[in-house]
C-alpha cells in the first residue's frame, strides 16, 4: 500500500524528482555549480526560452505544434531594433501587432483547411525566416541603449532581474488560463479529441487559432526582452529556438499528442535542460555534444511518455 | 493510346506539363536556361535531393513522415568525407551504411515501441545534427582524397554518373512500388494498417523496411553530395532541405494520409522545384526571397491537398 503511494507520487512528479536529483548531484560533485552566481545565471538564461515554451505549451495541449517560433523571434527582434531608433513604444506596438498577425496566419490556415500543423509551420519557418533576412538584408543592426526600454532586459527589482519576473508572471497567467478558465478546459478537450469537441459545440478552429496567437505573442515578449538586453537585431538570432522549446516541453512531460500537460511541467523541463547545459558548459563539453544530449533526451522522454500512457490505458 | 487513357495520363502527370510550361517561360526570360550545361547541372543537383524524395515518398505512402532526412544526408556526407582517406569505396560504404543504420533506428523505434513517426524523427533529426557537429568539430572540413570527386565528374556518353545512377534508382523503385508484393503491401498498410494485419501482411516489417530505405536513400544523397562538394559541415541538410523534399512529394499530388501515389510523380515534383530554384538563381533573385517563396509554396501545396481531400470526402 505504502509502496504504491510512493510510486504514484514519483510517477506524477517524476520530472520534478529528476530536476531535484540533478541539482543535488551537481551541487555535491561540482563546486562551481552550487554558487549563488551560477544559480542566478541559470535563471537568467531560461527566462526567454521559458516564455516561448510556455506559449508553445498551449499550442501542444490543443494538439498542434508551432515550429515557426524561432523565425518569428528573429523577425520581431530586427523589427523592434529598427523601430526602436524612432520610438520604443512604436517598436513594442508594432512587434505585438505583427505577432498577432503571424499567429492568426498560422492558426487560421491550419484550422481552415484542417492541415498538419508541423508541416505548415515548417513552411512558415522558412517564409518568416526569409522575411527577417530580407528586412535587414542579412545584416546585423544596432539600437539605442540607455532609455526606459533597457529596464526590461537589464533592470532589477529587489535584486531579481525584471525579465525573470516577467517570465514567472507569464507562467502564472498561463497556468491560471489553463486550469481555471473554460478556455483552458476547451484547449484540453480539443487536444484530446477534436472531433468529439466539435460535436460537443466547441469551436475547435477558434480555440486552436487563439493558442497560435498566444504562442506568437509569447515570442514577442521574449523578443522584446532580448532586444532590450542585447540592443542588437540579427535576422538569425532565433534559429533553433523551436527545437529548444520542443525539447523543454517533451522533457517536462508534455505529450506531443496533445490533450495533457501543464505550465508547471514545461518550467521543470526548461530548468532540467538549463541545468544540464550549464553543467556541460562547466565541464567544457563542446556545443555539439550538447545537441546530441538534447536529441537523446527528446527520444527518451517520448518513450517514457508513451509508456506512462499505456499503463494508464490498461 | 485511347483518348481515355491519354486523359488519365495527363491528369496523373499534370506536374510534367507544368514543368514544361515553366521551362518554356524560363528559357524566354533567360538565355542561359536552355543550354546543355545548365540542364545537366539542374539534373546533377537533382540527383541529391531526388534520392531523398524517393525515400520520403515511400514513408508517406505508409501515411508516416520522416523529418530526419536532411540530418541523415549530412551524416552520410560527413562519414564519406572523414573516411575517404581509406579509399573511395570505404568512403561510399561508410556513407551508405550510416544512412541505413539511422533509418533502421527510426524504423525500430517507431514500430517496436509504437511511437508517432513525426515525434521520433524530430528527435533523431536533432540528435543526428548534433552527431554531425561533433564529427566535424563545428568546422567545415574538406575531404583528403581527391578521387572521391570522380563520383560526380565521371561521364558515360557525356552524361554525368550521378544522373545515370539517379535515373536507375527511380526506375528500380518505381518498379518495386508498382509491381512487387512489397509495393502492394506498402500501399495496403498506408491505406488501412489494421485491415492489412488481418490479411496477414507483416505490417511491422513493411514499416521498418520503408524507414530503413528512407535512411539508406538519404545516405545515397549524402554520398552523391560528398562526391560533388567533398566537404562536410554541421550546416548541411538544414530545414531548407527538409522543406524541399516534403514539398516535392506533395507537389506530386501524393496525400500525406498515405495509401496512394507513385515515385515518378514525386520526382516530377522535385524536378519542378529544382527548375524553379535554378530559374531564381539565373534571375538573380536574392536567397532570402527564395526562402520566402519556398515556404509559401509548401503552405500553398498543403492547402491544395487539403481542399482535394475535403472534396473527395464529400463526393
Amino acid at each position: 500500500m505504502k509502496k504504491v503511494k510512493f510510486r504514484d507520487i514519483i510517477g506524477k512528479q517524476s520530472t520534478l524528482a529528476i530536476l531535484v536529483l540533478l541539482v543535488l548531484l551537481l551541487s555535491v560533485t561540482t563546486p562551481s555549480f552550487r554558487t549563488v552566481g551560477n544559480m542566478v545565471n541559470i535563471l537568467k538564461q531560461v527566462s526567454m526560452i521559458g516564455i516561448i515554451s510556455c506559449g508553445m505549451t498551449l499550442v501542444v495541449i490543443s494538439g498542434c505544434l508551432d515550429l515557426s517560433v524561432g523565425s518569428v523571434f528573429s523577425l520581431l527582434n530586427v523589427i523592434i531594433i529598427s523601430l526602436q531608433q524612432r520610438s520604443n513604444l512604436l517598436a513594442i506596438t508594432v512587434a505585438i501587432i505583427v505577432a498577432v498577425l503571424i499567429g492568426l496566419f498560422n492558426g487560421g490556415i491550419i484550422t481552415a483547411f484542417d492541415m498538419n500543423s508541423i508541416i505548415v509551420t515548417l513552411g512558415s519557418l522558412s517564409l518568416i525566416g526569409g522575411l527577417a533576412l530580407l528586412y535587414t538584408n542579412g545584416a546585423i543592426i544596432h539600437g539605442i541603449s540607455d532609455t526606459w526600454f533597457s529596464v526590461i532586459g537589464k533592470g532589477r527589482v529587489f535584486g531579481i532581474p525584471v525579465h525573470v519576473l516577467v517570465f514567472l508572471f507569464i507562467a502564472l497567467i498561463y497556468q491560471i488560463l489553463l486550469t481555471g478558465t473554460s478556455f483552458g478546459k476547451k484547449i484540453r478537450y480539443v487536444g484530446v479529441n477534436p472531433e468529439a469537441a466539435r460535436i460537443a459545440g466547441i469551436r475547435t478552429g477558434k480555440i486552436r487559432t487563439l493558442t497560435f496567437i498566444i504562442s506568437s505573442l509569447s515570442v514577442a515578449v521574449a523578443a522584446i526582452i532580448y532586444s532590450s538586453r542585447m540592443v542588437t537585431g540579427s535576422p538569425v538570432t532565433g534559429v533553433g529556438y523551436e527545437f529548444s522549446a520542443i525539447t523543454a516541453l517533451v522533457v517536462g512531460g508534455i505529450s506531443l499528442r496533445g490533450g495533457s500537460g501543464s505550465i508547471f511541467g514545461t518550467i521543470i523541463g526548461v530548468l532540467i535542460l538549463a541545468v544540464i547545459v550549464n553543467a556541460l558548459t562547466l565541464y567544457n563539453v563542446p556545443f555539439s555534444i550538447q545537441n546530441i544530449v538534447k536529441g537523446f533526451l527528446i527520444i527518451i522522454a517520448i518513450i517514457a511518455d508513451i509508456r506512462a500512457r499505456r499503463e494508464i490505458e490498461f | 493510346m485511347s483518348s481515355e487513357k491519354l486523359r488519365s495520363f495527363v491528369i496523373e502527370h499534370r506536374m510534367l506539363f507544368i514543368v514544361i510550361a515553366v521551362g518554356i517561360v524560363l528559357s524566354l526570360l533567360s538565355r542561359h536556361f536552355f543550354s546543355v550545361e545548365n540542364i545537366v547541372s539542374i539534373l546533377t543537383n537533382m540527383s541529391v535531393e531526388g534520392s531523398m524524395v524517393i525515400g520520403m515518398a515511400l514513408v508517406i505512402f505508409l501515411g508516416e513522415i520522416d523529418l530526419s532526412v536532411g540530418s541523415v544526408m549530412a551524416l552520410a556526407t560527413t562519414l564519406s568525407v572523414l573516411l575517404q582517406n581509406y579509399g573511395v569505396v570505404v568512403g561510399v560504404f561508410a556513407g551508405l551504411s550510416g544512412g541505413l543504420i539511422a533509418g533502421l533506428v527510426n524504423g525500430v523505434l517507431i514500430t517496436k515501441l509504437k511511437l508517432p513517426s513525426i515525434a521520433v524523427t524530430l528527435g533523431t533529426m536533432i540528435l543526428i545534427n548534433g552527431v554531425v557537429f561533433a564529427l566535424t568539430g563545428e568546422h567545415t572540413i574538406a575531404g583528403s582524397n581527391s578521387s572521391f570527386l570522380l563520383i560526380s565528374q565521371t561521364q558515360i556518353f557525356g552524361i554525368p554518373l550521378p544522373i545515370i545512377f539517379f535515373v536507375v534508382l527511380v526506375a528500380v523503385f518505381e518498379v518495386i512500388i508498382q509491381k512487387s508484393l512489397f509495393g502492394r503491401n506498402v500501399f495496403a498498410v498506408g491505406g488501412n494498417a489494421t485491415a492489412s494485419r488481418l490479411f496477414g501482411i507483416k505490417v511491422e516489417r513493411v514499416r521498418i523496411s520503408c524507414f530503413a530505405l528512407s535512411g539508406f536513400l538519404s545516405g545515397v544523397a549524402g554520398v552523391l553530395l560528398a562526391g560533388k562538394i567533398n566537404t562536410a559541415s554541421g550546416n548541411l541538410g538544414g530545414s531548407g532541405t527538409l522543406i524541399l523534399v516534403i514539398t516535392a512529394v506533395l507537389l506530386g499530388g501524393i496525400s500525406l494520409r498515405g495509401g496512394e501515389g507513385s515515385v515518378t510523380r514525386a520526382i516530377e515534383g522535385i524536378l519542378l522545384l529544382m527548375i524553379l530554384n535554378n530559374g531564381m538563381v539565373l534571375m538573380r533573385i536574392s536567397s532570402f526571397v527564395q526562402d520566402v517563396i519556398r515556404g509559401s509554396l509548401l503552405i500553398l501545396v498543403l492547402a491544395i491537398e487539403a481542399v482535394n481531400v475535403r472534396r473527395k470526402k464529400y463526393l
